[in-house]
């Protein structure tokens, strides 16, 4: 069956612009089914798989679809382009080493696509042996993960932490009055059913690889992050809808609809009431310009954006500073902006800053945190301070976002500097109060020195104030579109590195979500 | 040193400014100033703001006893010291003082700052604030090599921020972003 290939192969290959390639070779494929034949390839230092004969040899069914083929296996449907390095399956994004290509009519795909379909569709492995030329379908070996869980009680919100002794994927679905999160693996649990004294959550009961989180009422909401080193799905739980109705019908009250992108952005203007910020030589106090470019940026947002827009502070009062971010996360905020005026002991300073949080210790942080959970699991009433262990969730929160963050703190500074002209002196991180423990991207904007008299004066004008309120909504269109592109296309974890898998049934706050990309059909752009 | 025992510097604070009030406290740190000692005049890095609003060391000599934690308030009294007449001024602005300083063995140096400014409310911005941190901070970092990170209190208490900017509610670490260049060590 070795056919007329070798010229073919050559023909076909210097069509596709791929070098190196060679003729097919055979390869046998052990699986339950029994042994088969398969055509191989390498191009590019890539093995290759016949796809017609892998599928057959499954037992499974092909077709052209478009530009690419569609292919049902193990009773599941998937596909793959010849234009696209990500295959399909289901939901799931199977990424390849190489562009799947077709030869004389046939297609031949990076063998790690297979791999990554009999995983997502069967729960089996595909593996690969150089020397024998034998790829062998086996049950996936099912490592047991031990897991913990903490739950701490912060004002509104509960946050479940169930911390696993590897990685897996999960998913998380809801249930009438119960969150299920079910994980790839099994789960040795430190106990088959507990019962909680809390707001939110009211039992937890573990069966093999899933637990299941009942809780105290159906107007319980949660959302939902990972966290790694260890690994952690933190669960946030709370009480009903944000405290004001969304604009946009079904957005906010429904935590299973929460599309992810930039649809809500809590603007929060320094300072206020008491607190006055900086005092410029003539007098002009932070805590009012800072309001003023607030709302100017509140009414450019929503009306350029379409994004709905929430004011920590809508008038001369004095906020907590821990207050503002929680009102962003309470409002499920998709973007964070606190609003300054700067102040320097000399005189000639000038131009603007832009801050996201820095988090130097994470490393640290990350194992207090699992040092912590571990003593609460042990200890059903810790009798360490709950402050502190507040603070460095929140501070983890944060961290979840710090790229996020830095994105948009850059996007920012580059804009405001090319309104005002300015020197681009390049954002900086500090740990701002204001930024702990927002769970989505934050920064912090130092719009000019009110130390300065002639900046005080210009931050005084209607009219520089609208050039820092262009500049700054362009820059969170900037940051919008190309953030919303990235999480919308391109999450991509590898074959084999199991990232979590998708299924939010509480989104997750973080981008975790494996959306399909507009090609994932196979038919491709 | 565990975690579960002093947990973050919030915990430290609380537990030090309580002792704070009382006198020294004796196990874990050394109160300051100490006992007369021997003074050597030697070459230290002080960080003050720049004209590009970073923090650039500059040397200069300052009298320091033996010993580590004796050496923080001098140290820093050399940093707060009011600029020289007709030089730049530098990132410490009048009304803040040192309280107290400590060491403790794990490597966290307490700075306790009071004052007119602070106890009235710090009317700044981000700038201000960040330098006069972070010159704290690197001045103590880069002199004491024992020193790891510096945890900031106000008078005696543990305190969010100075101005409403930058937390103070744990241990500040050195901060590249804010300093210009970072000449060799000076012993
Ligand atoms: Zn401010």
């Amino acid at each position: 069956m070795k056919r007329a290939m070798a010229a073919v192969v050559v023909a076909a290959t210097a069509v596709a612009g791929l070098l190196f390639a060679q003729a097919p070779e055979r390869a046998l494929l052990k699986s339950p089914q029994g042994e088969a034949s398969v055509s191989t390839l390498e191009l590019n230092s890539q093995l290759y798989l016949a796809a017609d004969d892998f599928v057959k040899a499954m037992g499974g069914t092909m077709e052209p679809d478009g530009a690419g083929f569609k292919v049902t296996l193990l009773g599941k449907p998937g596909a793959f382009a010849v234009d696209n390095q990500y295959g399909v399956v289901r939901d799931e994004l199977i990424a390849m080493p190489g562009l799947p290509v077709v030869i004389e009519g046939r297609a031949f795909v990076p063998w790690q696509f297979f791999r990554g379909f009999l995983a997502t569709a069967g729960d089996l492995d595909l593996q690969w042996d150089p020397q024998t030329r034998v790829f062998t379908v086996s049950p996936r070996v099912r490592q047991l993960l031990t897991a913990s869980i903490s739950v701490i009680d912060l004002d509104d919100i509960t946050k479940v932490v169930v911390q696993l002794s590897g990685k897996t994927q999960f998913t998380i679905s809801r249930r009438q009055q119960s969150y299920v999160v079910k994980f790839g693996n099994p789960i040795g649990s430190p106990f088959t059913e507990q019962s909680y004294q809390n707001p939110h959550l009211a039992r937890a009961i573990f069966r093999a690889s899933e637990v299941e989180f009942q809780l105290t009422g159906a107007d319980v909401v949660g959302s939902a992050y990972r966290l790694d080193d260890p690994f952690r799905v933190v669960l946030d739980l709370r009480t009903g809808a944000p405290a004001v109705a969304p604009s946009t019908p079904g957005a906010i009250n429904l935590p299973q609809q929460r599309v992810p992108g930039i649809r809500t952005i809590v603007i929060d203007p320094g300072h206020g009431g008491s607190d006055t910020g900086a005092i410029g030589p003539n007098g002009t106090e932070e805590k009012a310009i800072s309001l003023a470019l607030a709302r100017k940026l509140s009414a450019s947002l929503s009306k350029k954006l379409k994004a709905r827009v929430v004011l920590t502070r809508n008038s001369d009062e004095a906020i907590p500073l821990t207050q503002r971010t929680a009102i962003a996360n309470e409002y499920q905020a998709d973007l964070f902006l606190s609003i300054h005026l700067n102040s320097s002991l000399r005189k000639g300073a000038q131009g603007t800053e832009t801050y996201f949080l820095s988090l130097d210790a994470s490393d640290e942080l990350s194992r207090q945190v699992a040092e912590r959970e571990n003593e609460a699991d042990t200890a059903p009433s810790p009798a360490a301070p709950e402050g502190d262990l507040k603070f460095i969730l929140w501070d983890l929160a944060q961290q979840e976002y710090l790229k996020e963050s830095s994105d948009l703190a850059e996007t920012i500074q580059d804009e405001l500097s090319k309104a005002t002209n300015t020197e681009n002196r390049g954002v900086k991180q500090a740990p701002f109060r204001v930024l702990i423990g927002a769970t989505m991207p934050a920064a912090l904007v130092e719009v000019g020195f009110i130390s300065n008299p002639d900046e005080e004066s210009k931050l005084t004008s209607s009219e520089h104030q609208d050039k820092l309120v262009a500049a700054i909504v362009g820059a969170v269109e900037r940051f919008k579109n190309q953030y919303e592109s990235r999480i919308g296309v391109t999450p991509a974890p590898s074959v084999g590195a199991p990232a979590p898998a998708a299924t939010p049934a509480p989104t997750p706050a973080a981008p975790v979500t494996t959306a399909p990309p507009t090609a994932s059909t196979g038919t491709s752009r | 040193m565990t975690l579960r025992g002093v947990a973050l510097g919030a915990l430290f604070a609380l537990l030090l400014a309580g002792c704070g009030r009382k006198g020294p406290v004796q196990a874990t740190s050394s109160p300051t100033p100490p006992p007369p000692t021997a003074l050597t005049n030697k070459p230290v890095m002080l960080f003050y703001e720049d004209d590009g609003l970073l923090l650039a060391p500059r040397i200069e000599n300052v009298a320091l006893p033996a010993g580590d934690a004796a050496s923080l308030r001098p140290l820093l009294t050399a940093l707060f010291a009011p600029a020289p007449a007709g030089s730049d001024p530098r990132s410490v602005p009048e009304g803040i003082e040192i309280r107290a300083t400590y060491l403790l063995p794990d490597g966290t140096a307490i700075v306790d700052l009071s004052g007119p400014l602070l106890t009235a409310g710090w009317k700044t911005g981000s700038q201000a604030e960040t330098m006069l941190v972070y010159s704290i901070v690197h001045t103590l970092t880069s002199n004491v090599p024992a020193i790891r990170q510096v945890q900031i209190l106000v008078n005696g208490q543990p305190a969010e921020t100075l101005a409403g900017h930058v937390s103070l509610e744990r241990p500040l670490t050195p901060n590249a972003r804010f300093v210009r260049a970072q000449p060799k060590q000076v012993q």
